[in-house]
């Protein structure tokens, strides 16, 4: 991280000092209070979990990602698609969007147990599962960020007699970009929050079926270790996601959008 | 080459102008003062075909403004520049040439920028432009169009007077050669009688001609007018029309 990114040296710093005393404390209490370590194992026990069963974790973390991404990107494709349409038809706005910002306040996850009836207890049923927790922000991001071109800049293209398609896809779409990517940034964390739920209902595999397994099995080192992985997966999804805006917004630089 | 008659927009709740009668000839350069409100915007977007009159009709070259429109005529210039910030300078120029369906010709929107004094800025994007800048884009990008209709909406109303006045007289010389057909909005009494050939002065709500000046001051407009009799009459006569109590309509 360099100054130019705007990122100033304590901003990094800092965080890992905290970070860093928090790990210290932890040890200080378990070592100093011998707690038992099936209540609460020391970093070290944590480290050595994850450390001596690499495999462990590296297959259960590949089996949440692949759900993260298969499910998100389906999810979050239909959502701009579904979006644009939304965005673009007047029609479609007035009849759809009253729903869409209704079904916010509906808990996704309880929809799990829905689709467990229809589809089974299979990796398709955790891929719709993400795929529609990523879905809803996508559609909302989108046709709000369809909305953002600047009525004069609407005015002038009418007077040059744009074609719809140029209008949409010259102009509108990259005034919407920083809305699609809150869309995105939001879906990209439901869409862990949907992978693990999916995997304590239906999976046999994956980091939240680890955690679930090590609560059977009053295993907290292995629960506290998959929950870091899932901690570095999510941050990684994420940063996925930032470092594409980032890319988008050098190209689109569309005013008021900082990544 | 445009004839207004009877124009009447209205909207839902409010009619914005009544009864306007104008003609405009080619190659004229007509100035529209009024206060804010009284429907000038409107009237633009009625001449531009960007806004069906209500009653009454608008015939450019013996047309409906539509077909000036989709033929490529009308070039438009706001206040806001409307600048895309993912554009260049040069890039927003010929994008808008493009969009229109025109054959492009960069060589042509390289000159238009050279003749607004950005040269040196040709790759520079709307964030790295001051506001008159970006305004002297928004100009060269509607000179570009080879449009020789041109709407201007208070082009000039975010800028500084100084800045303002510049631009005016550039302008004006701009399009000295072009035969453009001007119809300029603005809020400032002295730029619609330095810029126009004629001023209209629009008031109230609805919005209707209070009076027609035909300003016959010396060519080329140059800033010694600024201090010059007539043109302080005239700014005088078109300031009175605006601020006495409603006269009887003619
Ligand atoms: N699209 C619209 N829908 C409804 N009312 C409108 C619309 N456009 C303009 N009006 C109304 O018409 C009237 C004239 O508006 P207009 O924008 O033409 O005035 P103006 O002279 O350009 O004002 P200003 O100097 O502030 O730009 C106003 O009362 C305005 O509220
Ligand atoms: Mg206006």
């Amino acid at each position: 991280m360099n100054a130019a990114r705007g990122v100033r040296s304590g901003d990094l710093l800092y965080p890992t000092v905290a970070l860093a005393a928090g790990i210290a404390l932890w040890w200080t209490l378990s070592v100093a209070l011998a707690i038992p370590s099936f209540l609460l194992p020391s970093p070290d026990e944590v480290a050595a979990q994850l450390v001596g069963n690499p495999r462990l974790y590296l297959v259960n973390a590949l089996a949440t990602v692949e759900k993260v991404v298969v499910g998100g990107a389906v999810g979050t494709a239909a959502g701009f698609g579904f979006g644009l349409v939304v965005g673009t038809i007047p029609l479609a706005r007035r009849a759809l969007y009253p729903y869409l910002v209704t079904v916010r306040v509906l808990p996704k996850i309880a929809i799990a147990p829905v689709l467990l009836i229809y589809l089974g207890t299979g990796f398709t049923t955790a891929v719709v599962f993400v795929a529609l927790v990523t879905f809803f922000p996508l559609v909302v991001s989108t046709a709000a960020g369809l909305s953002r071109t600047p009525e004069p800049q609407l005015d002038l293209l009418r007077s040059v007699n744009a074609g719809p398609i140029d209008t949409l896809v010259r102009v509108r779409l990259p005034y919407a970009l920083p809305d699609v990517f809150a869309g995105l940034k939001q879906s990209v964390t439901l869409a862990v929050v949907g992978a693990v739920v999916a995997e304590w209902v239906v999976a046999r595999r994956g980091l939240g079926y680890l955690i679930l397994l090590g609560m059977e099995n009053l295993r907290t080192d292995i629960m506290i270790a998959a929950l870091s992985v899932l901690v570095v997966v999510g941050l990684s999804c994420y940063g996925g996601v930032v470092l594409c805006q980032r890319a988008i917004v050098r190209r689109f630089p569309v005013t008021g959008t900082e990544p | 080459m445009i004839r207004v008659e009877g124009l009447t927009v209205s909207f839902e709740t409010v009619t914005a102008v009544e009864g306007v009668d104008l003609e405009v000839g080619r190659g004229e350069f007509l100035t529209i003062v009024g206060p804010s409100g009284c429907g000038k915007t409107t009237l633009l977007h009625a001449v531009g075909g960007l806004q069906e009159p209500t009653e009454g009709r608008i015939r450019i070259d013996g047309e409906p403004p539509g077909r000036a429109r989709d033929a490529g005529r009308v070039g438009l210039v706001f206040q806001e520049h409307t600048l895309l910030p993912w554009k260049t300078a040069l890039g927003n120029v010929t994008f808008l040439r493009r969009i229109a369906g025109k054959p492009p010709d960069e060589p042509g929107a390289r000159r238009l920028l050279d003749a607004v004094g950005l040269s040196g800025f040709l790759e520079a994007y709307p964030r790295e432009l001051s506001g008159g800048m970006a305004q002297r884009v928004a100009i060269a990008r509607a000179l570009h169009l080879d449009a020789d209709l041109l709407l201007m909406d208070e082009p000039f109303g975010a800028l500084d007077e100084i800045t303002r006045d510049e631009l005016g007289v550039e302008l004006r010389d701009l399009l000295r050669e072009r035969e453009t057909t001007v119809l300029f909005v603005t809020h400032s009494v002295p730029e619609a009688v330095f810029l126009g050939d004629r001023c209209v002065v629009l008031r109230g709500t609805p919005g209707r001609i209070e009076g027609v000046f035909d300003l016959d001051l010396p060519e080329p407009r140059e800033p010694s007018l600024f201090t010059d009799r007539t043109f302080q009459e005239w700014v005088g006569e078109v300031r009175a029309a605006l601020y006495v109590e409603a006269s009887p309509r003619r």
